[in-house]
């Protein structure tokens, strides 16, 4: 079942009515938890298909049930480790031997967003953090909830068991479900209309681009194939979460959000903390920190701490690359996201140290400095992007046309026009929120909203159900 | 690192309560107060309303604007033997909403061909073709129609003037084509071409046979459209004739599939893919059989070959298209149909549909709202039609014999 389809709106509409029907806390969890399976089972009609999952999901049960039992630190380790393997194992990461393998066809869908929930609730076992015992109703709820399991976002079980079983449940209002209808339309918009406009651009764009083309042609097209799979990107993975997060406000579940306006980041480090936020604030609570703190343990002089919080840096976010795929092209992409990173956090030492806090403070805040900032910053993360798309044969056919000097010409184009278009929509933006009504932004208000909505809804059935080509799935639905 | 970043330090509004860092959030929270008044109970339906009706206009009149059509042919007269003709030497202009504008120029007699239908010129091969839209050309450029490229390409491969005089009219239905027989045979053609639309057979009355040798009398109104009596009429209307309603389905039809699964839920209008085909079909093309024999028998009394095409329509098209059509569906079946008629009456029958097999994309080939022919239809249509005459050998079109159907006898 696609997530941005009429089919899965109908499906999580009778799930709503059912869900809601019967205030008992058993009954959501049934209700749940079957509507979950159903979900699951859409994506794949045999049964063997789904026994690697099952195995995952009951040893990941299994080890959170050792953690809230007497234990030693080493079974502690090797759980982690157990479970770090066989995720790794189930998909089929290149660097374990390939003749270990399963060779049947298997589900995995989800697979990664499952782990990090279950990572975390063995981690937080351990460090006594979950304040409760994990029941094995309450554990399949919080695994495989439908509107997180494809791609997240990846919530923290106790928030889930609150909103899912609290004791008394917040009355679900029309305002409540108006925003949830709202953040819905806005996914199917982004998801169907603009991923479509974008990916059908980019496709384009590739498919024209060849050595026959003139030299400025050659430039446009290369800056075009670059500069529009981000965009795309983000409006793809953004308007799935928008979906998930407005269907669960009807089962009165308030999902995290895992986008906070990421484009308008003026480095490498904010923009991470803007884009996919749950698995940024994964890694950092589970990889960065006890890394962190570990490293700090072993080398404890404050000369070399900041350069500590370098290396985890480089580890923590060649981590996020490399859980993208299991192929070589993700490796790399983990060493660019990790290099990326690191040179940005020693700038950001160096000019520290070479403007002193205060002054350096001061051009962060410089206007042009920030649009600067901006521009580099899209222009490396369409850069590093190459990677998660594309495969080293594409990307060596389409170097090999376009040559060093149009290549170069493309990334200067998309540093200048993203810096200028960056610059120029901050105080658009600032601009328009400034027009207020009734002591609140005007284009905030419920009446332009609604507006704004139907329209959206109205452009979303057109394309639809008008345009014969499908908007293309959620891409990270297979990680 | 996953640092939470207070939106409200970047100069935007800070969010009224909930966490920080989640700009969507604070949109929810900012809404002008979280409680709904009772007049937004009201108020929000009717602005979600009302902007679904601007939306509609806007895109009415952008459609209209982009997607333009003009289908009146200002040269159509009252004739009191086929109902309606065109004025001679009269010059009229259409367009279909997804094509350009194209001129329709009508020669002396009313035919929409450029030469004379006065005596035929020494050295030259005339065809005479009688039918519908298809035959006509309607919609279609006069240099693209499929009569104005086939006389060009046989010009050019018999190497003398070959001219077909095209009697093609809009609306003449089969017994209208057979009212025009003894004025197409008057031409003194060399060959007498009829083109058949499935739509033709579907709008024959059987009941009308039986009164076919009287003249059919002319409609009240000529026109674009008749103006509607009742607010339903003129609703229903409204509907029909949108422009964005039309260029809603250009773009479901451009779809093969969607487009044969959309069509199949009207029976009616799909018969003639569906064999076997119902009684009243039947009827009808029994009917057309009546009409087809008695012009055979007059062509054949003034040894005119006849020879009979299909006009192919987007559904036949789109089924040669699609990989695994729906089961029960053949869009060779009229043809078949077709093909048996012709020769129980000695009519040479050729097959223009089998020209637009294998073509992955139907939708070029036909004004797919409209569900007319285009050009590129057309050229497909003359290639194959070219082929099949010239396979056959006769005076006119090769001087090596006559055509084998002026000599085959009726069963």
């Amino acid at each position: 079942m696609t997530i941005a389809s009429f089919s899965f709106l109908a499906f999580s509409l009778a799930v709503i009515v059912v869900y809601n029907a019967f205030p008992g806390a058993l009954w959501r969890k049934w209700v749940l938890l079957i509507a979950s399976i159903y979900f699951l089972s859409t994506f794949s009609h045999s049964l063997t298909a789904f026994i690697p999952f099952t195995a995952f999901l009951v040893l990941g049960y299994l080890s959170v049930y050792a953690m809230e039992r007497p234990y030693t630190r080493r079974t502690y380790f090797l759980i982690v480790a157990a479970m770090l393997l066989l995720f790794f194992w189930l998909k089929k990461y290149t660097i374990l031997p390939e003749f270990t393998f399963l060779r049947f066809v298997y589900t995995t869908l989800g697979l990664s967003y499952i782990f990090f929930r279950v990572m975390h609730l063995i981690i937080d076992a351990h460090d006594g953090n979950l304040g409760r015992k994990v029941g094995p109703l309450e554990y399949l709820n919080y695994t495989l909830n439908f509107t997180t399991l494809v791609s997240g976002p990846i919530q923290r079980y106790p928030e889930f068991i609150d909103q899912h079983l609290p004791s008394q449940r917040p009355p679900l209002t029309l305002i409540e479900m108006g925003r949830g209808l709202e953040r819905v339309i806005m996914g199917f918009f982004k998801v169907n209309v603009m991923g479509l406009i974008l990916s059908s651009l980019q496709g384009q764009a590739i498919a024209r681009l060849s050595t026959d083309q003139p030299f400025t042609a050659r430039v446009t097209t290369g800056a075009t194939i670059a500069a529009l799979y981000p965009i795309y990107l983000y409006f793809n993975f953004s308007g799935y979460t928008d979906i998930v997060i407005g269907i669960a406000a009807f089962l009165r579940i308030k999902l995290p959000e895992n986008f906070d306006r990421p484009f308008a980041a003026e480095n490498f480090l904010e923009f991470w903390s803007r884009w996919h936020i749950t698995l940024s604030r994964w890694l950092k609570t589970y990889v960065y920190n006890p890394l962190l703190m570990t490293l700090m343990r072993r080398f404890p002089s404050p000369a070399v701490e900041p350069f500590l919080g370098v290396i985890a840096f480089f580890v923590t976010f060649f981590l996020i690359g490399y859980w993208h795929g299991r192929t070589s092209e993700f490796i790399f992409y983990g060493v660019l996201l990790g290099a990326g990173v690191s040179i940005n956090k020693l700038y950001q030492i160096q000019m520290t140290r070479w403007m002193g806090r205060k002054p350096y403070k001061a051009l962060c805040k410089n206007w042009m400095y920030q649009a600067v900032c901006r521009g580099l910053n899209f222009t490396f993360f369409c850069f590093y992007l190459l990677w998660f798309w594309s495969t080293w044969t594409d990307l060596a056919s389409m170097s090999k046309t376009m040559q060093l000097p149009a290549q170069l010409l493309a990334w200067c184009s998309i540093f200048v026009i993203s810096t200028i278009v960056l610059a120029a929509w901050e105080p658009i933006r600032a601009g328009a929120l400034r027009v207020t009504w009734d002591g609140a932004p005007l284009l905030l208000s419920r009446y332009v909203r609604t507006v704004w909505g139907t329209a959206l809804a109205m452009v979303v059935i057109a394309v639809m159900e008008l345009l014969s080509t499908p908007a293309p799935d959620i891409v990270y639905k297979a990680f | 690192m996953a640092a939470n970043t207070n939106s409200g330090d970047r100069g935007d509004p800070p969010p009224a309560s909930g966490r920080q860092g989640a700009p969507a959030n604070a949109l929810s929270n900012l809404s002008h107060g979280s409680r709904l008044l009772r007049r937004d109970l009201v108020l929000l339906p009717c602005l979600s309303l009302l902007t679904v009706v601007v939306l509609l206009i806007a895109a009415e009149l952008t459609a209209r604007h982009f997607f333009f059509s003009y289908k009146y042919d200002s040269c159509v007269v009252k004739n009191q033997t086929i109902g309606l003709s065109f004025h001679p030497n009269c010059i009229s202009h259409q367009k279909a909403a997804e094509g350009p504008w194209v001129t329709s120029q009508y020669n002396d007699c009313g035919y929409r061909t450029r030469e004379s239908c006065g005596p035929k010129p020494k050295g030259t091969t005339r065809i005479a073709l009688i039918g519908s839209s298809v035959s006509q050309g309607y919609l279609v450029d006069y240099d693209q129609t499929f009569s104005t490229r086939a006389a060009n390409s046989l010009t050019g491969i018999l190497g003398h003037r070959v001219e077909i005089q095209n009697l093609g009219r809009g609306k003449c239905l089969p017994i209208c084509t057979f009212h025009r027989i003894d004025e197409a045979l008057a031409l003194k053609p060399d060959l007498l071409l009829m083109m058949i639309s499935p739509f033709d057979v579907e709008h024959v009355d059987p009941a009308e046979i039986a009164d076919r040798y009287n003249p059919i009398p002319p409609p009240d109104f000529i026109g674009e459209t008749r103006e509607p009596d009742t607010f339903k009429e003129r609703l229903h209307q409204a509907f029909t004739e949108s422009s964005a309603q039309a260029f809603a389905r250009y773009l479901v039809f451009r779809n093969p599939a969607t487009y044969v699964r959309l069509y199949m839920r009207n029976q009616e209008l799909s018969e003639y893919v569906r064999p076997p085909f119902s009684p009243e079909f039947d009827k009808r093309l029994d009917a057309v059989e009546l009409l087809l024999g008695e012009m055979a028998e007059k062509a054949r009394a003034a040894n005119v070959p006849f020879v009979l095409i299909e006009a192919p329509t987007y559904m036949q098209v789109s089924l040669l298209s699609i990989q695994t059509p729906p089961p029960g569906l053949d869009p060779y079946a009229f043809n078949r149909r077709l093909q048996q008629i012709s020769e129980r009456h000695g009519i040479v029958f050729i097959d223009v549909l089998s020209g637009f097999a294998h073509q992955p994309d139907p939708s070029k080939f036909f004004y797919i709202v409209d569900s007319h022919m285009n050009g590129d239809g057309d050229a497909i249509v003359a290639r194959t039609l070219v082929e099949e005459l010239l396979k056959y050998e006769t005076p006119a079109l090769s001087g090596r014999g006559p055509l084998p159907a002026q000599t085959a006898s009726k069963n």
